[in-house]
C-alpha cells in the first residue's frame, strides 16, 4: 500500500509502467490462489506477469493500424 | 452399470507406506461464515484467521495495492444507489473490497477524473481490487469448510 502511494506520487506513471503494476499485482493473488508452496508462488507470479506483459504488448500492436 | 462410477485403483497397497493421516484443514469450520465476512472485510484477514498468513498477506497487499493505486489514479468510485445497472455492478465491485471502498475519501478527496487515461485506467484497477478480494472470500470458505489444504 505504502509502495502504491510512493510510486503513484513520486514518480509519474506512463501507460506502460500501470500496465507492469497492474500485471504485478495481480499476478500475486493468483499464485496464491492455485500454487501451495513459496517456490510455486514465485514461480507462477513470474509466470503470469509476463504472460500478462506479453499479451498486453501483443494486443496493443494489433491495435496500432486502427489508432491512426 | 452405474454411470457415476468412480474409477477403481488396481495398484495393490504397499504396506511400508504410511496411512493417510486427516488433517485439520479436512474439517469442516463451523465458523466459515464468520470468516468469509471477516475476509471480505478486512482483505486478508480470513486467511490469517486460517493460519495462512502467507497468504493474507499476499492478499492485503494485493488488493490495498490495486485498490489504493486505483484512487491515486483517481479512478470512478461507484456509489451505493447509481440507478444504472452498471453503476450498481460498478458498486458491487468496488465495495467487494471491504473496508479500501471507504479508504477512497481519504486517498481520493478532489474526486475521480475520468477525462485522462490514468482516471481511466483507476478505474479499473478499484473494480479489479474488488474483484480479487472475492477470489479470497471463496478461497477462504473452501479452505475453512475443508475442501481446500
Amino acid at each position: 500500500v505504502l509502495a502504491s502511494f510512493l510510486i503513484v506520487n513520486s514518480w509519474s506513471l506512463s501507460h506502460f509502467g500501470t500496465l507492469l503494476l497492474f500485471a504485478l499485482l495481480v499476478s500475486m493473488p493468483l499464485a496464491c490462489l492455485t500454487q501451495r508452496t513459496a517456490p510455486n508462488w514465485i514461480k507462477y507470479t513470474l509466470w503470469s506477469f509476463t504472460l500478462f506483459v506479453v499479451i498486453s504488448v501483443g494486443v496493443a500492436w494489433l491495435m496500432y493500424p486502427i489508432s491512426r | 452399470v452405474t454411470v457415476n462410477e468412480a474409477p477403481v485403483n488396481d495398484t495393490p497397497l504397499d504396506p511400508s507406506a504410511p496411512l493417510p493421516v486427516p488433517t485439520a484443514a479436512r474439517k469442516p469450520n463451523a465458523l466459515a461464515p464468520f470468516v468469509a465476512i471477516a475476509a471480505w472485510l478486512v482483505p486478508g484477514l480470513g486467511h490469517l484467521l486460517l493460519g495462512r498468513w502467507g497468504r493474507a498477506l499476499g492478499f492485503f497487499v494485493s488488493v490495498g495495492g490495486l485498490a489504493i493505486t486505483g484512487y491515486l489514479l483517481r479512478g470512478n468510485v461507484f456509489p451505493p444507489h447509481s440507478g444504472d445497472p452498471f453503476g450498481t455492478l460498478g458498486f458491487l465491485a468496488d465495495g467487494a473490497s471491504g473496508v479500501f471502498y471507504y479508504f477512497a475519501r481519504v486517498f481520493e478527496a478532489a474526486g475521480p477524473n475520468v477525462s485522462r487515461a490514468a482516471g481511466d485506467y483507476g478505474t479499473r484497477f478499484i473494480a479489479a481490487a474488488g474483484v480479487v478480494n472475492v477470489l479470497a472470500v471463496f478461497d477462504v470458505l473452501e479452505i475453512a469448510s475443508g475442501r481446500r489444504s
